[in-house]
Formats: C-alpha cells, structure tokens, sequence
C-alpha cells in the first residue's frame, strides 16, 4: 500500500472516530465510543508505523535496522 | 468544586513533557509533523492517565474534540491547496511574478512585500492558516527558496492574529474574560501597542532572512513606515473599534506600497548579490515562456477571495445572518480524578460554516476554475502533462498535513482536559515573583499559541489563567491581557499546525522541523522584547487595574 493511501486511511479512520466518540459518550454505550477511541489510536499511529514500514532499505528486520528507520532523519535540505 | 491538581515540580515537568517530546522530535530527530505529532499525542495520553488521573472516557472526549477542533483548520488546508493547484495547474504564479517584476525588480523589498504587507494583509480578512498557504507559492515563483518561502510568511502574518480576522481572537478573550468597559478598552488599545513589537520584528526577520544586516539596513525605511502604519494605526483605532482597527491598518499598509514602488530604492535590483534565502528562479517556466494570463486574471483568485471575505463578514448583518447556519457535535461533561471538570457541550464548538474561511476559499477556487477553463489557461500546450492532476495532487498534498493538524490539536485538547495546561500556567506563575511576572506573561501566550496553533484558543486557554494571576499578584488586568494576547499572537510564528499549513503548498512536507528552527529566532525575539514591553506598561499603568 502506497504511502498516501496509508495516510488516507489513517486520516478517514480518525474523521469516523469523531462521531462514534460523540454518539457512543451521549448514548452513554461503551462498545460505540470504544471503537472510536479504538479508530482513533489507529489513525494516529499509522504515520509512525508508514515510518518504520516505509521503503525497504534494511536487508534483515533487526531492532537495529528500525532504530536506524526511526531516528534517522530521511528528509533532505530543500 | 476547584479542582485539586497538584502543582508541584513534578507535575509541571510531566505537564511540559508532551511539549518537549514535540520539540525534540521535530527538531532535533527531524521527524515530520504527521509523525512528530502523533509521538506527541501518545505522550499526552500517557501523562494524563498514568500522571493527572485521566479516565478513558475523557481521553476519549478530548480527542474527538481536538479532531473536531482540527475540522476547522483542515477546511482551510484542503480548499486553500485546492485554489492553489487550480492556479498552478493554469500557469497563474508565473503570470504573477511576470506581472509584479514590472513594478519593482527589486527581490528584498518584493520578498518583504509578500512575506510581510501582503500577509498580514490576508490575515487581516481570513485568518486560519489561509495567508501562509496562499502566500507561499507566491515566494516560490519570486525566488525564494520553499524553507523560506513557508518562514517568512509564518513570521510576517503573526503579529495580525489578535486582532485579524475581524478581532476574532480579541472577540473570544472577552467571551471568556469579564472585563468592565474601560478595562477592555485600554487591554484592547495595551495589546495593540504591544503587537508593535513584533509586527517591526517581523519586517526585521523577513530583511534578515533574505541578506541579514545588510537588508535591514536597505529596507529600514521600508520596515520602518509600514511598521508605524501596521502598528500605529491599529493601536489608535482599538480605542474605537478593535474588530476593524487590523483590517484599516493593514489596508492602509497594502495600499502605501504602490507609491513605495516609485522610490528608485526599492523600485530598482537591489546593488548586491542574491542572498541564500533566493535560488534561481525556474527559467523554462517564467523567462522563456510568455504568461499565458495578465496579471488580473492571475489575481483573480486572491480579488474574489477578498470580495467574498469583505462582503460576508464587514456588513453585520450578513455576518449574523450567515453565521447562524452552524453545526456541531455534543459531548457529555467529562472529568478527571483531580476533579478536572470539562462541562458538557450541546453542541461543542459549533461551526459557522458559511462564514468560514474555508468557505471563501471554496468560493473563490470554483469562479477561479472556471474562469481559467472558459479562456482555455487549463489546456496550455507547455502544461498538458500537468492537466487532469488536480484532485491526485491536493490528496497527496493535504493528506499528510490533515494527519499533522489532527495530531497537534488532539494533543492540545488532552492537554487541557487532563489539567497539563493549567498547572503549566499555575505553576509559572507560582514560581515567578509579581514584580517580574509582566515579562513573563508573554511567553504563556506563546506557549498557548504553540499547543494549540491558534491565537484565539491560547487566550481561551490562558487569559482567565492570566486575570487571576494578575488580581492575586496587584498587577493591572489590562496589562497582563494585553502580554497573554500579544505573546499568543507571536507563538503563530512557531505552531507546528501553521508550519504544516505552509509546507504543504512549498512541496516540503516533513521540513517541518526546518522551518521551525528558521522562524524561532524572531519567536524568542519577539517574545523577550514584547515582555520588556509588558513589564514597562505594568510600571507607567500601576497595580490593580
């Protein structure tokens, strides 16, 4: 899956979340509000997940190769 | 009941935590915003449940509401990107500097011109983010390299968030605030003598940016008259009406630079090489082709958004009427096991969405579409491998700066309904003596405006905070306002929100990092001299105002 459509997903995820969270705290129902907290987590760790998971640059799936993906700054100088 | 959060030492490093982990990520490990954001968020989180006794019900409504906070901003990301690709798609930046060359050939004043006049300009009737997206391209096509091209008009449009978008900031201090009319009147006319500062500062920082000492001393005049213009006449006119004073003053400012162009000073190249804020303008686009437009229809998005701008919100009348069309979602009163209350909200933060910027900018982007298409700007023979992307573009574009908004402004919201952000206030207030607290007061606004990207939420957030500490401390009410609303302004300059807004439309999405540390020098700047502005008012003012 392609960077973008990750993102969207993540991005959709997080706009169905609100209005679970609203409905499900107003209708006093835990599995409703629940799920969207659920969505919620979702949609905002998967920038960090496209992250570790982004390009295959490591040749093993070492810690030290998603250390290196985490911490390295991959963005170049304009 | 007041709630009992404990404001000890180790509270306020928890409370600081989300903040720094923000900052360190985005600066120091150059993550980018969407991901800076979201280690952000879960720190939050994390503080607030395991350190403030947060329930998951209200982790859960806090977030919600940071995503419904983040709607707003993100109407404004998708339909000023949305303009943006419509006029880029059709050749209108090029026809635009082809057309502004023609009244000056001179790149520092042109870059203070769009980095600074015509962005607070923007500021002055949109608001929301919408002058850096719209600026940026701008300095792109004069030149201006895109980590530049997202600072300068990030420092440029700050100093106009008080009292921009039609005092809409100002507006919501007092809705939170109970202050009598005359103490209002002179906060008003206090902040706007201390948005001075850094409305000159900016002008400075844009001049050095583009060739340090040497292009402040040539544009000094310059920075000099719109600086007395932005700032002077907004000041005078807070004593008669604060919801205009920004727009008059940074109309008049706007309209100044016509005859500023006839000076040979700044209407000629400048007498010394290119600094490293410019790269070589893009020559197969701009030198060897004509402009497929004139400068007006290059405008014309920029013409309507004004009109619509002018014509919903200027007349009371139509902006009452339009602004009763609102929607909003409800959510119950949640607390914390500080009795941390946040009541409930039938419907919370309702969205006026015919008044909306996003809404202008959605006005102006379809006239703007169609006008091109009807004289054929769309089907250029030199773009037609460009055509057809529009939509493919903007997702790609708004997308990751959607994810970034959402991230910071969830992680706000944990923030305030955790208790983080009130004892971060009591805290430093508690620990700065009252003699000194007026030049501290500033940097409460900032850090506000830095959580929460928004001048209007950081003194939602921090003027209450501020009247208390100002009545406990003796210090004048109107002095201590007037420092949280004028250091909120300056902290727009280095919200990770508003950077996204810019480097979206600069093609640098994930620089976040970069342009912050680019745009904090005048943040920090800013901040010491408009707190030596405070402390200076609290002493000429007296106590207890």
């Amino acid at each position: 899956m392609s960077q973008t459509r990750q993102l969207g997903s993540a991005l959709l995820a997080l706009l169905i979340a609100l209005p679970l969270i609203s409905a499900g705290m107003t209708l006093g129902s835990t599995i409703i509000w629940g799920g969207g907290l659920l969505l919620l987590i979702i949609g905002t760790i998967v920038p960090i997940y496209s992250r570790v998971h982004r390009g295959d640059s490591c040749s093993e799936k070492s810690l030290h190769c998603y250390w290196g993906r985490l911490f390295k700054s991959k963005n170049a100088d304009s | 009941m007041d709630n009992t959060l404990p404001i000890d030492l180790l509270h306020i490093l928890l409370a600081l935590l989300p903040i720094a982990t923000l900052l360190v990520f985005l600066l120091i490990l150059e993550w980018s915003a969407p991901e800076a954001g979201a280690v952000g968020l879960f720190v939050a989180a994390g503080v607030g449940v395991l350190g403030f006794r947060m329930p998951l019900p209200t982790v859960a409504v806090a977030s919600a509401k940071g995503v419904w906070d983040a709607v707003f901003i993100l109407y404004v990301v998708w339909t000023a990107l949305l303009l943006y690709q419509i006029a880029a798609k059709a050749g209108a930046f090029d026809a635009l500097r082809q057309g502004i060359m023609r009244f000056s050939r001179n790149e520092l004043f042109l870059v203070l011109v769009f980095g600074w006049v015509f962005v607070s300009f923007l500021q002055g009737i949109t608001g929301f983010g919408t002058p850096v997206a719209m600026v940026v391209p701008l300095l792109i096509v004069l030149g201006v390299r895109p980590q530049f091209a997202v600072a300068a008009p990030l420092v440029g449009h700050a100093w106009g968030n008080m009292f921009g978008t039609l005092a809409v900031a100002w507006l919501a201090t007092l809705q939170v605030v109970s202050l009598d009319a005359n103490i209002a009147t002179d906060t008003a006319f206090q902040t706007a003598l201390l948005l001075i500062l850094p409305n000159f500062f900016a002008g400075i920082s844009v001049a050095t940016m583009h060739s340090g000492w040497r292009g402040v001393r040539y544009a000094l005049p310059l920075i000099l008259i719109i600086s007395l213009v932005h700032g002077g006449v907004q000041a005078v006119l807070t004593l008669w009406n604060p919801v205009l004073a920004n727009f008059i003053a940074v109309t008049i400012g706007f309209i100044l630079l016509y005859p500023l162009t006839r000076w040979p000073r700044y209407r000629d190249p400048l007498p010394y090489e290119a600094s490293h804020m410019m790269q070589e303008p893009n020559s197969d686009t701009i030198d060897e082709l004509p402009a497929r437009m004139g400068l007006f229809a290059a405008l014309l998005p920029y013409i309507i958004l004004m009109i619509v701008a002018i014509v919903v919100l200027v007349p009371e009348p139509v902006s009452n009427l339009l602004g009763q069309v609102r929607v909003g979602l409800p959510f119950p009163e949640v607390s914390t096991g500080y009795n941390v209350i946040c009541p409930a909200a039938e419907p919370y933060a309702p969205f006026a969405i015919l008044t909306h910027p996003g809404s202008f900018l959605l006005l102006a982007a379809i006239p703007t579409w169609l006008f091109y298409r009807a004289r054929g700007y769309t089907a250029s023979p030199h773009h037609a491998d460009e055509q057809g992307n529009i939509l493919d573009d903007l997702v790609r574009d708004a997308v990751p700066s959607s994810l970034a908004v959402i991230a910071f402004l969830i992680l706000s919201k944990l923030m305030d309904h955790s208790g983080q952000t009130d004892v971060l206030a009591r805290g430093i207030a508690e620990v700065v003596p009252p003699d000194i607290y007026a030049a501290l007061a500033p940097t409460l606004g900032v850090v506000g405006a830095f959580i929460t990207s928004s001048n209007t939420a950081s003194n939602v957030l921090f003027a209450p905070v501020q009247k208390t500490i100002a009545i406990v401390g003796g210090l004048p009410v109107a002095s201590i306002l007037a420092a949280q609303g004028a250091g909120a302004a300056v902290g727009n300059a280095i919200a990770p929100a508003n950077i996204v807004l810019g480097t979206g439309p600069a093609g640098i999405l994930g620089q976040e990092g970069k342009v912050l540390r680019r745009t904090l020098p005048y943040a920090l700047t800013a901040t010491f001299f408009t707190g030596v502005g405070a402390w200076l008012l609290v002493l000429i003012t007296g106590n207890g105002g």
